[in-house]
């Protein structure tokens, strides 16, 4: 039989579990584009070893400019992919990247970093 | 993308320039930079943009200049720094030098650690667990500083990557350590406990601790040593072009960063200078190197006119040209650009890879937590704490995500790299993995296997007059003609250097041919209409010799007799054989499509060696073939020139542009070859069924080594084998397994190609 010091063990790994299996993959919060008048909807996000908003909500049918901010210096977060859309460009540290995107058809776009561990996702809305 | 740019607007001395910002953290930082920059003097215009962190300036260069901007900044607390280029090398050398240092700490305070440890208790002495302590704690505050730090940044943004496994292990075997050191008798809890016994005290892990530090920090180390070489064919070719320019303005040679030149310029290039940007030459001729663009090894002589291209190296005389592209619109840049794109799309094959190391890193997690519970419960009572610690460590510090993750993108640098060293330019890791499939190739006759031009290939006289005297005769009767036989005829003449008399009169008579009077005799040339028309016979059999041979006659008579029979086609690329037989070989299925003649058709695949004809094809049939084909259960290559082709190669299942030069981003074909030679294409399927097999091996190898290591880290082997693995083995074997994924790729960068090298 188990011993209290092992019940307590199993106990709090179970919660422990628990909360790791939330905590990555549970719901996350959203963040809507801004939109400038006659011109692209503008996000930006920052990469500082995970992204910043990572759930981006744009309009659907509408041009997205994307100014991606690295701060890290991880070899991780180097290379920014939009492997849906065809888009990898390489970060350099402290230097904001702008990135054009087409007008996109509604659906869900993941973007990560080019080892794939960092991850984020465009959602395209009406 | 150029740090430094000059509006068309400005004038003088006056320039723009983006300066980076740091340390803003409100909108009303941004203003202050913006107030700061504005007071400095010499400064014309400024705005920041706090969103993008970057000022944009335009200064008098002569009044002020950029440290002045920088400094301005600093003294208003800020950081102003001159955006760096893309990929820059000093940035990655200063991390590599962090790095040594920090490996270096981990290694003169480690090692002694570990063999403490490892003396199983002969160096132990009282209070040895402290002095541990005391060399451990350098190594995690200051080597680990960045993994802890990433790891943190990590978890903030609720993601996971190797520095959260990597901290998680490491902080556990550090903190249980100092437990351990402090209350040395708590886990053998209750009736076991030793109380101050020295052998049933818990044992301490530092060395763990240090070690797996050490460890990853080395495997960091070699892989961005690695990486960095993984990178260097892209980072050459952009490091062609030189940094500055020699333009002419008002008659004036000035020398002028890169980015200033515009379109437009007159640029001047010395012998021995690379060509900084794309035009085209207005004064002087040279002849210029351009292999490291296409692959041609023949240097390629320019004078008026020619177009030259940014990158390329002007070996003998002075040219001035006018440019016409400039910045990212350049070839080169295209090529860079191309070829980055590329390396960042995912492959196929590579998706189950991506949906697991999007996940690897919580499972993982889970994995470990798991681990301890069980190790825990099932151990004896004794041994339960330090075995559920130990083995959870080793549980995440043996896992690595970081080998899945490299194991497509590594391939994919080094091969496209190589492969646009070579000329060839791969669009897309789709497009690769594709060409790694390919049996059959379908390749155009005309341009592609044969030079495109009718050219005069025998000649049969009647024996009344010599070849020489034939041919030059029957130029001078076409040298006014416009028709492509006829042009064959003028250039074969002026090949052999014959003297062409100017004719006294001409007339062409279309479809039959033409009568001329060269020299005071009449002569006739054309088809055997126009010979029967005239009542000449005799040519039948010389007609019909080349006629079976594919060629096209053109008979010739002066004064109303027969003299001759000139053959004509349009002959075979010199490299076109050697092509076809690398496809063979390679063990391709090689099909010729043309929509010429039959009898013309099947003497080039005779000549050639190829497989199997499709002859009479419309332009519009060609996508037909190829559906024809790929019915047959084939996989099917289209070669073709990239706009004609369209359909045909967008329904092969790889479209291979050829010959497209330097104008690369256009047209819509996985794979691009830059030099207008079939060479190119063996080369390319060469290189993506290596470049594929080492994105398998990769994947295989990352694969296998977590769905093992895994396991025997968590201690799955003790049951039978009494087995366990050490934190420390464990370490090492997830820093050799990334590095390991980085070398294998680094094997493509040696690739030969034999069919990519020049005819000797």
């Amino acid at each position: 039989m188990l011993d209290t010091t092992e019940v307590m063990v199993v106990a709090s790994s179970l919660v422990a579990a628990a909360a790791t299996a939330l905590f990555f993959f549970g719901p996350r919060k959203r963040t809507r584009a801004k939109s400038e008048t006659g011109g692209a909807q503008q996000v930006d996000l920052m990469v500082d070893g995970g992204y910043r908003p990572d759930r981006i909500v744009v309009r659907a049918g509408m041009p997205v400019k994307l100014n991606v901010l690295r701060t890290d210096r991880s070899a991780c977060s180097e290379q920014f992919v939009l492997g849906d859309l065809g888009v990898s460009r390489t970060l350099p540290t402290g230097r904001v990247v702008s990135i054009d995107l087409p007008a996109l058809k509604e659906g869900a776009y993941d973007f990560t970093c080019g080892m794939n561990m960092l991850r984020g996702r465009l959602i395209a809305e009406s | 993308m150029n740090a430094v740019e000059t509006s068309p607007s400005l004038s003088g001395a006056l320039e723009r320039m983006d300066l980076a910002v740091s340390g803003m953290t409100c909108a009303a930082c941004a203003r202050r930079v913006e107030r700061t920059l504005s007071e400095v003097e010499g400064v014309q215009e400024c705005s920041v943009n706090f969103a993008t962190r970057k000022a944009s300036v335009v200064f008098d260069a002569k009044t002020t200049s950029v440290n002045a901007l920088t400094e301005a900044v600093a003294s208003a607390g800020y950081q102003a720094e001159v955006p760096k280029a893309e990929g820059s090398s000093e940035a990655d050398s200063a991390e590599e030098k962090g790095l040594r240092r920090r490996l270096a700490v981990a290694v003169l305070f480690g090692l002694p650690v570990v063999v403490m440890a490892m003396s199983h208790g002969a160096l132990d002495f009282p209070g040895s667990n402290w002095v541990q302590l005391l060399f451990t704690l350098p190594v995690i505050a200051y080597s680990g500083a960045p993994i802890f730090k990433a790891a943190w940044a990590a978890l903030r943004h609720r993601s996971a990557d190797m520095n959260v496994l990597v901290a998680l292990g490491t902080g556990t075997a550090f903190l249980y350590s100092v437990v351990a050191t402090q209350w040395p008798t708590l886990g053998a809890s209750g009736e076991h406990a030793g109380h101050g016994d020295h052998g049933a005290a818990l044992p301490v892990y530092f060395e763990a601790a240090a070690a797996v530090i050490g460890f990853v920090l080395l495997g960091r180390f070699l892989e961005s040593r690695a990486r960095t070489r993984a990178g260097d064919a892209i980072r050459r070719l952009q490091a062609l072009a030189p940094a500055n320019a020699t333009v002419l303005r008002d008659g004036v040679e000035r020398e002028v960063p890169l980015s200033q030149v515009r379109v437009g310029d007159e640029v001047v290039v010395r012998p021995g200078q690379s060509i900084p940007v794309d035009g085209s030459v207005v004064e002087g001729a040279s002849s210029v190197d351009e292999s490291m663009l296409t692959g041609e090894s023949l240097p390629v002589e320019k004078s008026a006119g020619a177009e030259v291209f940014a990158g390329t190296m002007n070996s003998t005389g002075r040219l001035v040209f006018r440019a016409a592209k400039v910045g990212t619109d350049t070839a080169l840049q295209q090529i860079v650009q191309v070829v980055e794109r590329a390396q960042g799309t995912k492959a196929p094959i590579a998706r189950l890879a991506d949906v697991v190391s999007g996940v690897f890193t919580p499972v993982v997690l889970l994995i470990a937590i798991a681990t301890f519970a069980a190790w825990f419960v099932l151990a004896p009572e004794e041994t339960r704490l330090t075995m559920a610690v130990l083995n959870t460590v080793a549980v995440l510090v043996i896992a690595c995500p970081c080998a899945l993750g490299l194991a497509t993108p590594a391939a994919l640098m080094v091969g496209m790299g190589r492969g646009a060293q070579l000329g060839v330019l791969v669009k897309s890791a789709a497009s690769l993995e594709g060409a790694s499939h390919i049996d059959t190739v379908v390749l155009d006759k005309t341009g592609t296997l044969t030079q495109g031009r009718p050219a005069v290939v025998r000649i049969i006289t009647s024996g009344d007059m010599t070849e020489r005297d034939v041919l030059a005769l029957t130029a001078a009767a076409e040298s006014g003609s416009e028709h492509p036989l006829a042009r064959a005829i003028v250039a074969e003449a002026s090949a052999r250097e014959l003297k062409v008399a100017k004719p006294e009169s001409f007339a062409a008579t279309p479809g039959h041919g033409v009568e001329a009077r060269v020299e005071g005799r009449t002569v006739f040339v054309g088809s055997r209409r126009m010979m029967e028309r005239h009542g000449v016979s005799g040519s039948a059999e010389a007609e019909r010799a080349l006629t079976s041979d594919g060629q096209t006659p053109v008979l010739v008579a002066v004064d109303g007799k027969w003299v001759g029979a000139i053959g004509i086609a349009d002959p075979e690329r010199e490299e076109a054989a050697s092509a076809v037989q690398s496809l063979r070989s390679m063990g391709m299925h090689v099909v010729m499509l043309t929509g010429d003649h039959e009898g013309p058709a099947s003497r080039v695949a005779r000549a050639l060696g190829i497989d199997r004809v499709f002859a009479g094809v419309l332009p519009e049939g060609k996508a037909h073939v190829v559906r024809t084909l790929q019915a047959e259960g084939r996989k099917v290559a289209m070669v073709g020139d990239g706009i004609n082709d369209a359909p045909a190669l967008a329904q092969a299942d790889l479209g291979v542009a050829m010959g497209t030069g330097t104008d690369v981003a256009r047209d819509a074909a996985g794979v691009a070859l830059l030099r207008s030679d079939l060479r190119g294409l063996p080369a390319a399927l060469g290189l993506a069924r290596s470049t594929m097999g080492v994105i398998r091996q990769n994947l295989f190898w990352a694969f296998l080594y977590n769905a093992l290591g895994i396991p025997v880290a968590a201690g799955l082997l003790y049951t039978m084998t009494g087995w366990l693995l050490s934190p420390m083995l464990a370490s090492l074997a997830m820093s050799l397994s990334s590095v390991s994924v980085l070398l294998n790729s680094l094997r493509l960068r040696s690739l030969r190609l034999p069919a990519a090298q020049p005819v000797a």
